[in-house]
């Protein structure tokens, strides 16, 4: 009870000292008995009045002229309302360039918030990094579990390490089988993220076995969306690919994986360094560490750099360098999507600056026309800060009006721009329009509000006090004139810059698209499916299983080729192996090239039309072959094993397989993997029989006649046809799949595409509104001179000079300004510099345009003054 | 001499009401009951301090309360000048109503 809300105590001393205890002691009791009585909405709306009123009547503080500051600044919002009504045009004008800029701002900030700065939903988040070991090239790599066993074991500045490995298990219900996203995790990787269960509990060491290792962690939105939020899902045993694990626990709300994006299903890894798999060259996982709390990051770095100097030393032929990275978690998991992030959110601030230009460009306008009401208002004893406090006013309610229509256009945006996000980023459950982002907004507007009150002010002030008599708004133009050419100008400069962005990003995106990807999507389908369960017990089976499905969608009609791969080029994962050619030894293999293995069933290079350069592609024959085990390489691979020679017969190794060496059988041309950007080409098919175990899961890809559109529906039925049990996801054409792995660009590309629109438009708008104010105050002006002989000719070039010289200074400073910061862009530019002269000027160019139309009206209205007219008034 | 408006009849009555636990949240709650309508407490202490003024009521301030977090209140009492004002304004409008069917004949 004692506890007074906030708002009491925060007006407390601005109450009068002789009822300050009466008034703030009643504030209080009566909050309480409301709170009680009529629930806490209407207690705090309550309060809000009542606070409000007892400031009113009984504030302490006043002004010099003794006015009481709320009650006076009422009047002026009120008279700024007043003024705004009687120009509702105006106001609607105002309102809707401030909103169309806000919506965005707050939509952005809403995204980048969570992503850039926001601190990861972990204890200590500050402490967490990971662990990663150093490639050939000095780049960083996942690390093998021996690997980590070792940092664990003598790190003396780490208090935990943590394995994590992806991991998408089936959940496998009779009627509706779903692969999920999830991640296999050491027993004390929650701890070490120092995340609590919701429910249940966390794992324990000795389910981090190969025999312990039966138990689950649900995510909370796949223990909504499939366990409908039952509590008593705890002690649980679901079936995952057909096996039973006992549910543990659940995991809180607001947790976010950050380390595999998209995780919600958590099992223990359950390793110990003999296995195979758990070699130092095996490297297929990511190690995340808690620095102890009392160690600098820097020192416990320098610690991991001599553990690595003994490990190399003590096994040279399984690290290719020394050192390892020790990568802030945030900062690490985001360092892809940082700049692209950036630059939206410089390129939306951008838009805000040429609103806020606008919108003062008009006050400007407006002010000049209220010249003769605020020298009647000095006259009657304002003095000038009563006239800049009420246009301050004014201007509130506009950016306020502004920021509610805006805040209305966020909360559209943010789930439009979420569901073009990357589906690889992480953190994206935790974009919402948050009170944060409204609190900045609100500052942002009070800012806005002073810029676009105060601007105006100082101009008419400075008049009100030199001219000292109302005269008409014509003759003292000048320094207004001046002012808003400025704006115009900054915006026109502003706009140049996000033009040139939103132009280097299209270069960038129709170079990528442009270049031969080497294989041919058109027309061809993908969908990843699975055999997985007791259905299919071993290697035999599965395989069967997936000719099954080979079969089936060959024979759906329309379908010209089919085969069954691994991974899909530009999928967004590669399996990536050491070669090595077996007739040139290497003293070092672990520094063998690495390159993208395909295991493939099916005529896979036909029905991607990759051409085979030399030599053969793979046959169904080739797949029972045990003696040369044929293999199909890239031709980056081939020059880069055999440089110069045939590479047709010659004999490499693949690690893992289960055939001793394969046989080069044919060359075929090189294909984008990674990305469209990424030239890495070296790749090698193989038949999916001569690894050491067939993957439960494969990527189906079909070419079809005509639209591949139409055919998908057919083609997954008749996958799905072979065991409904078996879920399918990832149904999409080629095509598709290329442009998905190009997100982020498209992301950023329609981004600056629509706020360099917008800012076109408002600059345009505000050259517009510049000249066609100068031409109604020359009005007498162009009437003497038309009387006087001046030609429409001459008429035009006078107002086309005036908004060219504005464009004209404009367009200098903005490619001075894009020079200087289309560099932060190139992270996101593919094959142009971010100073190309093409795009800088043609952008230029299209600006000149937009300005001379925004210029032609104002023209042709003064060619029209009739001289009698013009005079006569 | 002083009268006074319709919010200060209000109010002084309100006080007489609570007798001797008059302050700002009684006030303001018993104006609600009986008359219906929402005053703010900065609404009534003004109305408040106005009658102090015309001497209609006196003020003091009582003991620190803890369920207040040991702000004070500011009682009030009715003076027998405010009590005579008030009878005769009431004796005047009962005056004027006598004969109409509003409601007021009846004393």
């Amino acid at each position: 009870m004692t506890n007074a809300p906030r708002l009491v105590r925060l007006i407390e001393p601005l109450i009068r000292a002789d009822f300050r205890d009466a008034i703030t002691g009643d504030l209080v009791e009566r909050f309480e008995t409301d709170l009680e009585q009529r629930g806490a909405v209407v207690a705090q709306l309550r309060l809000w009045r009542e606070s409000f009123m007892a400031l009113r009547h009984f504030g302490r503080l006043t002004l010099p002229h003794r006015e009481n500051p709320v009650r006076s600044f009422i009047a002026d919002v009120r008279y700024g309302l007043r003024v705004l009504r009687r120009t509702p045009s105006f106001a609607v004008v105002c309102i809707v360039t401030l909103a169309l800029a806000i919506g965005p701002t707050a939509a952005i900030l809403s995204v980048v918030d969570p992503l850039l700065f926001r601190p990861l939903p972990y204890g200590r988040p500050d402490h967490l990094a990971f662990i990663w070991d150093r490639g050939g090239n000095g780049s960083p790599i996942n690390t093998g579990y021996s690997t980590i066993e070792d940092v664990r074991t003598r790190s003396t500045t780490l208090s935990s390490v943590a394995a994590v490995a992806r991991w998408q298990p089936t959940l496998s219900t009779p009627d509706n089988p779903e692969r999920l996203y999830g991640a296999r995790v050491n027993w004390n990787y929650f701890r070490t993220l120092a995340v609590p269960m919701m429910l249940g509990r966390d794992f324990t060491s000795d389910e981090d076995t190969q025999t312990g290792n039966t138990v689950l962690i649900l995510g909370h939105r796949l223990w909504e969306r499939r366990f409908n939020a039952d509590s008593s899902i705890i002690g649980r045993r679901i079936s995952l690919d057909g096996a039973p694990r006992t549910v543990v626990g659940v995991l809180p709300r607001d947790y976010d994986d950050v380390v595999t994006p998209n995780a919600e299903i958590f099992a223990p890894l359950g390793y110990v360094t003999s296995l195979a798999w758990a070699c130092r060259m095996c490297r297929h996982l990511t190690a995340v560490a808690r620095v102890r709390d009392d160690v600098p990051l820097e020192r416990s770095r320098a610690e991991l750099n001599q553990i690595s100097a003994q490990l190399v030393a003590a096994f040279p032929k399984d690290y290719p360098s020394v050192g390892f990275y020790l990568a802030p978690l945030q900062q690490d998991a985001m360092k892809e999507a940082r700049p692209a992030l950036l630059a939206i959110l410089g390129a939306v601030v951008l838009v805000l600056l040429i609103a806020v230009a606008n919108v003062v460009n008009l006050h400007l306008a407006q002010s000049i026309r209220r010249e003769t009401e605020f020298a009647v208002r000095t006259a009657l004893g304002a003095n000038g800060w009563r006239l800049v406090r009420q246009l301050v006013a004014e201007g509130l309610s506009v950016a306020l009006a502004g920021a509610a229509l805006g805040l209305g256009l966020a909360r559209a945006l943010v789930p439009a721009l979420v569901s073009r996000l990357p589906a690889t980023l992480p953190r994206r459950a935790a974009i919402h329009l948050e009170g944060g982002v409204v609190m900045t907004l609100a500052l942002v507007s009070v800012a806005i509000a002073l810029v676009i009150g105060m601007v105006p002010a100082i101009v008419a002030r400075r008049r009100a006090l030199y001219s000292g008599e109302m005269r008409s708004a014509a003759r003292h133009g000048t320094g207004h004139a001046r002012a808003r050419a400025a704006l115009v100008v900054g915006e026109i400069a502003l706009a140049l810059l996000l033009l040139c962005g939103a132009g280097l990003l299209s270069m960038s995106l129709v170079r990528l698209f442009d270049l031969d990807r080497g294989f041919d999507g058109h027309n061809v389908i993908t969908m990843n499916f699975q055999s997985s369960g007791p259905a299919y017990p071993d290697n035999v089976a599965v395989l069967a299983a997936r000719r099954r499905v080979l079969a089936a969608a060959a024979a759906v009609p329309g379908v010209v080729d089919v085969a069954a791969v691994t991974l899909l080029p530009l999928g967004g994962g590669l399996d990536r192996y050491g070669v090595m050619a077996l007739d040139r030894p290497l003293d070092h293999p672990e520094r063998a090239p690495a390159a993208t293995g395909y295991r493939v069933v099916g005529d896979f290079l036909k029905t991607m039309r990759i051409p085979v350069l030399a030599g053969r592609d793979l046959t169904e024959a080739d797949s029972r072959d045990t003696v040369a085990n044929p293999v199909v390489i890239s031709a980056s691979l081939a020059q880069r094993l055999w440089p110069g020679e045939n590479p047709l017969n010659k004999r490499m190794r693949i690690p893992n397989s289960r055939r001793a060496a394969s046989t080069v059988v044919g060359v075929a041309a090189d294909i984008r993997q990674r990305s469209l950007n990424d030239d890495d080409a070296r790749a090698f098919y193989y038949p999916e029989e001569h690894w050491i175990f067939p993957l439960n899961s494969a990527v189906l890809v079909a070419r079809v006649n005509g639209n591949p559109a139409a055919a998908l529906h057919a083609v997954r039925a008749a996958v799905a046809s072979v065991d409904p049990s078996q879920p399918i996801i990832g149904v999409r054409t080629m095509d598709d799949v290329v442009s998905r792995s190009t997100a982020q660009r498209q992301l950023a590309l329609l981004l600056f595409v629509a706020f360099a629109g917008l800012a076109v438009l408002l600059s345009a708008a505000g050259v517009y509104g510049v000249l066609a104010g100068s031409v109604s105050e020359r009005t007498k002006e162009i009437g003497v001179r038309t009387a006087l002989g001046a030609t429409t000719r001459d008429t035009y070039a006078l107002v086309l000079r005036r908004g060219l010289a504005m464009a004209g200074v404009g367009l200098l400073l903005g490619l001075a300004g894009a020079v200087a910061t289309t560099r932060y862009l190139q992270s996101l530019l593919f094959g142009v510099a971010p100073t190309d002269p093409v795009v800088l000027f043609g952008a230029a160019a299209v600006l000149l345009g937009v300005s001379l139309l925004a210029c032609l009206v104002p023209a042709r209205r003064a060619a029209r003054i009739d001289p009698m007219v013009a005079l006569r008034e | 001499m002083d009268t006074f408006g319709e919010l200060e009849q209000l109010v002084l009555l309100a006080v007489m009401q609570a007798a001797d636990d008059a302050y700002g949240v009684v006030v303001q709650t018993a104006i609600r009951r009986k008359a219906r309508r929402d005053l703010t407490l900065g609404t009534i202490y003004k109305t408040l301090s106005r009658l102090e003024t015309k001497g209609f009521v006196t003020s003091e301030l009582g003991e620190p309360t803890a369920e207040r977090g040991g702000r004070a209140k500011r009682y009030y009492r009715v003076t027998a000048a405010g009590r005579r004002a008030l009878q005769q304004q009431l004796s005047a409008l009962r005056a004027m109503a006598a004969g109409l069917d509003i409601g007021l004949e009846v004393p």
